[in-house]
């Protein structure tokens, strides 16, 4: 008690120095106009600043949520990607140009083009109405033909396989050949039974010559690289410049014909009897 | 002599709290100069109490003296506050002037009791603390320092003149 009343009386003017002045500091803010403008100021910047900083670090903590948050958005945009029919610009002009094919997008969830036969795999099968014989494209030229068809996913047989025929035409000039793989190079094939009195420049555009039911006609394939005539030969060695790049097939698209189409009855019924 | 001092503390507390208000306050009110020669008399209430006055008292009667002149000028809470640091500040400027021999029992610091000297020390170093306490207080900023610093320096000769005229002429002894 002693001790406490020593205190009071030791300390009692600081206390109520610090009370008085804080009554007159409330005053001064509360009734005067320069001074409470200043103190607004000053206060607002002070906690103005505290709660930036409470918002940055809140912000940081939050941050991995957020990360989260934006991986699970950017899952779902690409899905969308995948499930629209056209998100690659330069395949639009296939499908309006014949009426009996229609685009089938797909990933590609395997592929290879080291082999001497090389094959992808694509998560599209029958359950999505994909039949062996079907043409794959990406970026609007030629990957491949489907061959084995799983119910949701499919064998393709590249242009790099060497059992791959696929009939392709000279734009513009018409002459025709058949596209063939003579391995090692992925980013070159070969257009073989161009007959030796065709003209043939640099540069020419190959696409697909529609002399099959699997690709419609004009869907390219690529450049003319370069081409030869060997002694004796009837038909130009060409050597085509791939208008993709093999080794970098993320989406493709499946040219599906009509089911019922009745040419691709005929042709098969032909390809029976032989 | 006690009661001796309550009733001249009494006193001064109402004359120059008129002073203040009703003259002081208004002196060069609409010149140049009048900011920077604002005449203050009133803290000699704070200052001529005994010197064994409660602190807590000392206080409490200076926030009542710096309340009734901001109440009746409207500049709520600056004299005021000016004024409690003063009175604050007394103490601890009583303990570094004291004499020697220490002060005697009820002895107010007067010049009577203890000379012009000690009591233009005395009477310099608080009015000192209060005008540049009131200065700053009333620009609330350090931004000003240099108008705050001119104000107090200015105020301070007019105001320390007028309180040696008072302490010479009245000579007060309480």
């Amino acid at each position: 008690m002693q001790e406490l009343l020593a205190f009071v009386v030791r300390f009692g003017g600081v206390f109520t120095f610090v009370i008085l002045e804080s009554v007159c500091a409330l005053l001064i803010v509360r009734y005067n106009d320069a001074q409470r403008a200043i103190w607004l100021h000053s206060s607002n910047r002070w906690s103005g600043s505290i709660e930036t900083q409470r918002d940055q670090f809140n912000d940081f903590l939050v941050l991995r949520d957020v990360a989260d948050s934006l991986a699970a958005e950017n899952g779902r945009l690409r899905l969308q990607l995948l499930l629209q029919p056209n998100p690659l610009p330069d395949s639009v002009q296939l499908a309006p140009a014949d009426s009996s094919y229609t685009l089938v997008p797909t990933r590609v969830v395997r592929n290879s083009v080291m082999r001497a036969n090389n094959t992808l795999t694509i998560d599209r099968g029958s359950a999505e109405g994909i039949l062996p014989r079907q043409g794959v494209v990406s970026g609007g030229s030629v990957v491949g033909v489907t061959r084995a068809v799983g119910e949701h996913y499919s064998e393709v047989m590249s242009l790099l396989h060497r059992q791959s025929r696929i009939s392709a035409a000279l734009k513009g000039a018409g002459y025709f050949g058949v596209l063939t793989w003579r391995g090692f190079d992925p980013q070159a094939v070969y257009l073989d039974e161009v007959p030796r009195h065709a003209e043939l420049i640099k540069g020419d555009t190959v696409i697909t010559s529609g002399y099959s039911a699997m690709f419609p006609r004009g869907i390219t394939v690529g450049t003319v690289d370069t081409f030869w005539l060997r002694s004796g030969s009837d038909f130009y060695d060409i050597r085509v410049h791939l208008g993709h790049d093999p080794t970098k097939i993320d989406y493709a698209y499946i040219v599906r014909r009509r089911v019922d189409d009745e040419r691709v009855r005929f042709e098969e019924s032909i390809e029976d009897v032989e | 002599m006690l009661s001796n001092a309550y009733l001249s503390t009494a006193l001064r507390f109402v004359v120059l709290a008129a002073l203040q208000i009703l003259v002081f306050a208004h002196l060069g009110e609409s010149t140049a100069w009048g900011p920077y020669a604002q005449v203050m008399l009133y803290p000699l209430v704070i200052l001529l109490l005994p010197v064994q006055t409660p602190s807590f008292f000392v206080l409490l009667l200076a926030f009542a003296l710096g309340c009734l002149i901001d109440f009746s000028l409207g500049t709520y809470g600056l004299h005021a506050s000016a004024l409690v640091f003063t009175a604050f500040a007394r103490r601890l400027i009583l303990g570094v002037l004291e004499p020697r021999e220490g002060y005697g029992v009820d002895q107010s610091p007067t010049r009577s009791a203890l000379g012009m000297r000690w009591f233009v020390q005395y009477a310099a170093l608080l009015m000192g603390v209060h005008l540049l306490t009131f200065f700053a207080v009333e620009a609330f900023t350090l931004v000003y320092i240099v108008q705050i610093l001119a104000r107090a320096v200015g105020s301070f000769c007019v105001s320390m003149t007028l309180i040696l005229l008072y302490m010479i002429v009245l000579d007060p002894r309480s």
